[in-house]
């Protein structure tokens, strides 16, 4: 985009703007990782500020902590005058702070008018809800944005763009005078976004400060004033919107030192031919579109891309969690679509999913169990052999290292990293083949990571084929053989050993280098 | 340290608190009367609790698969009634039993396929289906009671080995379903079910296939249950079942077994069964007047819940 003149963009302030935030050194860690580390951030009425990083940068533990869904470790928050350490929500909400999510909470079955004021409603003079103030209010609001809705729509009635300017609007409602907006043209055509991004001027028109949260570099250029860049929980630079050098702000957004990290063995050639799988054609209608691609035994594949692009929704797919539209899966020439879990499960597919909490573990119940269960579905009979599975189990969880007391000890007991291994040790027993993880380390400690990764390492060398979906940048890079990038649900290019960096990745995934 | 750790975890579990419980309120109860730790008094109890004990078996496999039943007092009330009315119509006795039998697991199939194939809330579906069969078992009666004319004794009313028959079966079916839990694949699928059903679908396990299977125990135990009601009262009418339904949930979950499935044990289930008998025998025997029975009761179920909440590891 952009051959305009950057100056015809809305007024640069002119007038000495009053200062809405002050951020001093914030500081949060979580156990194993620091989401913040001493990052300073301000805003000024009537400024839209935004903030750009990876997956993981810090992003969203920096809204949480201004909306009072966090408390920081360190740091001070000035806030209109004021002082404070932390914030409650109901804290934040009251001094004007409001937090749209990608999801706007709108309640489908009431109107737009009675949507945007929910829980601080007009009441008549008996206490009944006031409907005619409550619809004039709102046009008035409405339309003192540019906004023509009928207040009186039924907001079920609406498209995602128009439910998410409700949800806009709403939050404005209750006198906002910082508003942070956390990825709001997610799900947006491009009309859409102009005209949300339209309506984002003309609100900081009215001296209310925007943050502006995108993975999407061109609406940052385009509608910010100033732009912090945030990278690993630290504040690296920030940028006047009007000056800044779109190829340094990509490279401020990843470049690390790559010493600090796992470094993968070269594999050795396996003495077998490798078995190849295909990935033919696999789609769903609005999630995941035509992809095709191929990988090696031997090889780890890599899938990178924005949350949200359709990866994990891809690898779900080849497993069989959900139903496919179009799509063939071949491993060494063979159709072993599967259509069910167990029916991949039998093919040699395995699938460490994303949220081992919630879709990988049996959380109340023992290690055994749980490292038993997906064995026993491959085993014919309606007998368990109890003292085979002890042995079993009790060897790989000492082949693996899982740190915990006894096999008849409850996983919710165990760490992060644990917790992985008993899902990985889970899939080992199946004999698999396919090994598809997501997000494999999330949340997990360094030393259980290089377990992990050597683990990885150790399967491809054994002739296997590996596809890991990554949000973890030196993750992806270091360990992936070719690099597949998915955005807006299609793999729009793969990355060959040479080509794989982290400016690379970060810019196929935010479209930023048309091929 | 460790021994510590050892007592905590004794004191979290429900089945040992429960057991304290038991022997607390032997101790108690027999320190007033002296009529209660008596072995003919205590024979009784067992006898009385035979049949809720043995619909308690099927409801734990059913709870600690993430589901409920809230109907198995009416398809109590229907199979007990078909095999009633077709000894007074002259059938034998055997076809009889088994025509009861097969009504009971056939009723809970359909409820375990609508559960299953519809993935609708499994309290809901069974309040509908408690209804159908109550009128099933209506049509089945005309209303009226039906005698057996002393056909079918032996499973309700006769002994073995100066054991009343109803106790053997109630310590059978315990004791084989706690060994199909342990031992079966099935077992292993009932637990994970009921504390992921998520995740144990990730891992390969038939999730429609099993929950059909555990309403299909459940029935077996059902069927079993009705047949010693109906042997033991010699007659049958519409409604004997009701009330099975709940006294069994509040068994199970005074025994441990957690209402959000995958946590208890049959033991557990067993002596909370034991125990609200033994609760209601010792009111009789204390001449307590049934409304406080029914307010003892209540207080009991209301403690149980309270406490396997706060030993709960999802909190």
């Amino acid at each position: 985009m952009s051959g305009r003149p950057r100056g015809a963009r809305h007024p640069v302030p002119q007038k000495e703007h009053v200062k809405l935030l002050e951020i001093r050194g914030l500081t949060k860690t979580f156990p194993g990782v620091v989401a913040l580390e001493n990052v300073d951030f301000d805003l000024s009425a009537g400024e839209i500020h935004c903030l750009v990083g990876e997956n993981g940068a810090g992003k969203s533990t920096f809204i949480k902590v201004l909306s009072g869904a966090l408390a920081p470790d360190r740091g001070t928050l000035r806030l209109f005058d004021a002082e404070y350490q932390s914030l409650t929500p109901r804290q934040a909400i009251d001094l004007g702070v409001q937090t749209v999510y990608q999801e706007s909470i709108l309640v489908g079955t009431l109107t737009i008018g009675e949507n945007i004021y929910l829980g601080h409603e007009n009441l008549t003079r008996t206490g009944f809800f006031d409907v005619s103030s409550t619809m004039r209010r709102a046009r008035e609001l409405m339309v003192s944005l540019g906004i023509g809705f009928n207040p009186r729509t039924v907001v079920s009635e609406l498209s995602t763009a128009e439910r998410q300017i409700v949800g806009i609007v709403k939050a404005l409602s209750k006198d906002a005078r910082i508003l942070v907006l956390d990825e709001p043209t997610a799900s947006l055509s491009s009309s859409e976004k102009e005209m949300l991004l339209g309506l984002l001027r003309t609100i900081a028109a009215h001296e209310v400060g925007i943050i502006y949260i995108s993975h999407h570099l061109e609406e940052v250029f385009e509608v910010g004033d100033r732009i912090t860049v945030l990278k690993d929980g630290r504040r690296v630079s920030t940028h006047e919107g009007k000056t800044v050098d779109r190829e340094l702000l990509i490279r401020e957004m990843v470049g690390r030192d790559a010493s600090l990290f796992y470094r993968r063995e070269p594999a050795e050639p396996s003495a077998n031919r490798p078995k190849n799988l295909r990935v033919e054609n696999y789609t769903r209608k609005g999630v995941v579109d035509g992809i095709t691609f191929e990988v090696a035994g031997g090889e780890i594949f890599g899938i990178g891309g924005m949350v949200g692009a359709g990866r994990t929704e891809l690898v779900r797919l080849l497993f069989g969690l959900d139903t496919r539209d179009a799509g063939r899966l071949l491993y060494d020439g063979r159709d072993i679509t599967p259509s069910t879990p167990l029916h991949a499960i039998r093919h040699g597919l395995c699938l460490i999913t994303e949220d081992r909490q919630k879709t990988g573990l049996i959380l109340v119940r023992s290690v055994k169990e749980n490292v038993s269960i997906a064995r026993l579905a491959l085993k014919a009979g309606p007998f368990m052999n109890l003292r085979e599975e002890d042995g079993v189990v009790s060897d790989i969880v000492r082949q693996l290292r899982i740190m915990t007391p006894s096999i008849r000890q409850e996983v919710v007991n165990l760490s992060g990293g644990n917790q992985q291994k008993v899902v990985l040790a889970k899939w080992m027993l199946t004999d698999a083949d396919i090994f598809l993880f997501d997000e494999p380390t999330r949340g997990i400690d360094i030393g259980s990571k290089e377990e992990i990764y050597r683990l990885m390492t150790s399967l491809a060398s054994q002739g296997r084929i590996v596809i890991m979906v990554s949000s973890d940048m030196p993750e992806l890079t270091s360990m992936s053989d070719r690099v597949g990038i998915m955005r807006g649900g299609r793999m729009v290019c793969i990355l060959e050993r040479g080509e794989i960096s982290e400016e690379a990745i970060l810019s196929h995934s935010i479209g930023a280098i048309q091929r | 340290m460790t021994r510590s750790l050892a007592l905590r975890g004794l004191l979290r579990n429900q089945t040992f608190i429960l057991f304290l419980t038991l022997v607390a309120f032997i101790i108690i109860v027999s320190s007033l009367s002296s009529h209660f730790l008596t072995l003919s008094n205590l024979l009784n109890v067992l006898q009385q609790i035979a049949v809720v004990g043995i619909i308690t078996v099927g409801m734990t496999v059913v709870i600690l698969s993430g589901g409920l039943d809230i109907s198995v007092g009416t398809v109590i009330s229907l199979s007990a009634s078909v095999t009633a009315v077709m000894i007074g119509n002259g059938a034998s006795v055997a076809v009889a039993v088994i025509a009861g039998f097969a009504i009971a697991v056939v009723s809970q199939v359909v409820n375990g396929v609508i559960i299953s194939l519809t993935k609708c809330i499994p309290i809901i579906i069974t309040l509908g289906t408690m209804s159908i069969y109550q009128g099933f078992a209506l049509l089945v009666t005309g209303g009226y009671t039906h005698n057996l004319q002393g056909a079918f004794q032996f499973l309700g009313r006769s002994d073995v080995l100066y054991i009343p028959v109803p106790v053997l079966v109630l310590v059978a079916v315990n004791i084989l379903v706690f060994l199909l839990l342990k031992y079966l694949k099935f077992g292993r699928r009932v637990y994970v079910l009921g504390a992921n059903e998520n995740a144990a679908f990730v891992s390969g396990i038939n999730i429609i296939g099993n929950k059909i299977l555990v309403y299909t125990v459940h029935g077996v135990t059902a069927g079993i249950a009705a047949m010693v009601l109906v042997s033991r009262v010699g007659s049958a009418i519409a409604v004997m079942g009701t009330g099975y339904e709940l006294r069994s949930i509040a068994a199970a979950v005074i025994g441990g077994v957690s209402i959000m499935g995958g946590e208890g044990t049959i033991l557990g289930a067993f002596l909370g069964v034991v125990l609200l008998g033994l609760i209601s025998n010792a009111l009789n025997i204390l001449n307590v007047p049934s409304s406080f029975q029914n307010v003892a009761l209540g207080v009991v179920i209301v403690l149980a819940v309270i406490i396997s909440t706060m030993g709960s590891k999802r909190k």
